[in-house]
């Protein structure tokens, strides 16, 4: 499984998903809009696990090879486990920051909020509403809903709080937020040479 | 203020603000109380300023540093840095990102000083220019001036005065938050000033 692959089951399962989303969040057993979501992004990926564990996460550590080695070992190795329910990775999700991290490139590598936008149509408003609230009021951190190059992505910008700057004897020390473990986990690769300066780079 | 090099570039460069490190401490107190600073580990504070310098972040995070202007599609930022502490890690580097928006390197221009002495414009998964390119021979003392210009598609990259990078890249068109970015440095800035650029 590849990213497009991955981004077809994504629209082939909001497809069903749509046509009743309360009947279908019951019957995946989830309880949530955003657990929606993550069903819709990660089931493909539980069920391909189910039948074969070592091309499943290969796979999936090269869909989020730019989140950082890391914390994708630690999501594979928290979520990825023989017979999880969505019920459990989903509280995984919502209690473990670094496992919510990834989840969220996840949601937002195969462009799944846009693709549950189109598949749901005139249901869109509401389950939007219910989406920002519940992203609002993830306890470990809370992120809220924007939209990034005309897509939909789980920002953290919006709830960074102003500096704290205490003057001490001259010194100002600035505190802050922090952070999440971040999605930028990864230093920007020095292994690509630069030579064509000035060439056009249009993807 | 436009100089006759920007004349040639076919914009004008307009400065909306300055960090005046210099600044009466209270002034400069409530000036960077308007920033937000996030850092990726629970090390505080995540900066401070002294004798006109502010120092950022720490070895073990990635710190995220916006001031409190406006989001900017065609803009320039110009400040000096210099790494003070790369963990013993020299790939480590300290920057802006422009056009940025989440804390993530994947979205916006990101263009950075590595302690190995390269200056690097990275977007999305890739280095667009710079690297294996030494510029600088001892980012620990001295004070290396970067500036950096985005106007419509064209990114523009000077070192001490010097062009670098030239690049036509139409990933990010839309505007977005300019902010000081660290990853594993403590890291050094000053003249720090952030430019609208219109035709």
């Amino acid at each position: 499984m590849d990213l497009a692959a991955l981004k077809a089951s994504v629209r082939d399962n909001w497809r069903d998903f749509a046509q009743d989303r309360l009947q279908a969040a019951r019957r995946l057993g989830v309880s949530s809009a955003y657990a929606l979501i993550m069903a819709g992004a990660f089931l493909p990926l539980l069920q391909a696990y189910s039948s074969d564990q070592i091309s499943t996460t290969v796979a999936f550590a090269m869909i989020a090879s730019n989140v950082g080695a890391n914390l994708v070992a630690e999501f594979i190795g928290k979520v990825f486990q023989p017979n999880l329910t969505l019920q459990q990775v989903e509280q995984a999700a919502r209690s473990d920051p670094s496992v919510q991290a990834v989840m969220d490139h996840l949601i937002a590598a195969t462009e799944s909020i846009d693709i549950a936008r189109g598949a749901l149509g005139a249901q869109w408003s509401e389950f939007e509403r219910e989406l920002r609230a519940e992203l609002e009021n993830m306890h470990h951190s809370p992120v809220s809903l924007a939209i990034l190059e005309g897509r939909y992505v789980i920002s953290q910008t919006a709830n960074a709080r102003n500096a704290v700057v205490v003057n001490n004897f001259g010194t100002l020390n600035v505190y802050g937020d922090i952070l999440r473990p971040p999605l930028s986990g990864r230093t920007p690769s020095a292994e690509q040479p630069e030579q064509n300066q000035g060439q056009q780079n249009d993807d | 203020m436009m100089t006759d090099s920007d004349a040639q570039l076919g914009y004008k460069r307009q400065q909306i603000y300055t960090l005046d490190l210099h600044a009466d401490p209270e002034e400069l107190r409530l000036e960077l109380g308007k920033w937000r600073f996030v850092g990726t580990s629970a090390a505080q504070p995540i900066a401070t300023v002294t004798e006109g310098i502010i120092t950022v972040g720490t070895t073990d995070q990635a710190t995220f540093n916006l001031p409190d202007i406006k989001e900017l599609q065609n803009c320039s930022v110009d400040f000096e840095v210099r790494i003070r502490d790369d963990g013993h890690d020299p790939s480590r580097w300290a920057g802006v990102r422009l056009r940025g928006f989440v804390y993530d390197i994947r979205f916006g221009y990101l263009v950075y000083l590595r302690r190995t002495g390269t200056v690097e414009l990275y977007r999305a998964e890739q280095v667009l220019g710079g690297a294996n390119d030494t510029k600088v021979q001892d980012t620990m003392t001295n004070w290396t001036r970067i500036r950096v210009d985005v106007f419509d598609s064209t990114i523009r990259v000077w070192v001490d005065g010097e062009p670098h990078i030239t690049k036509i890249d139409r990933k990010f068109a839309d505007k977005g938050r300019v902010y000081l970015h660290t990853f594993g440095t403590i890291a050094q800035f000053r003249h720090f000033s952030v430019y609208e650029l219109t035709d």
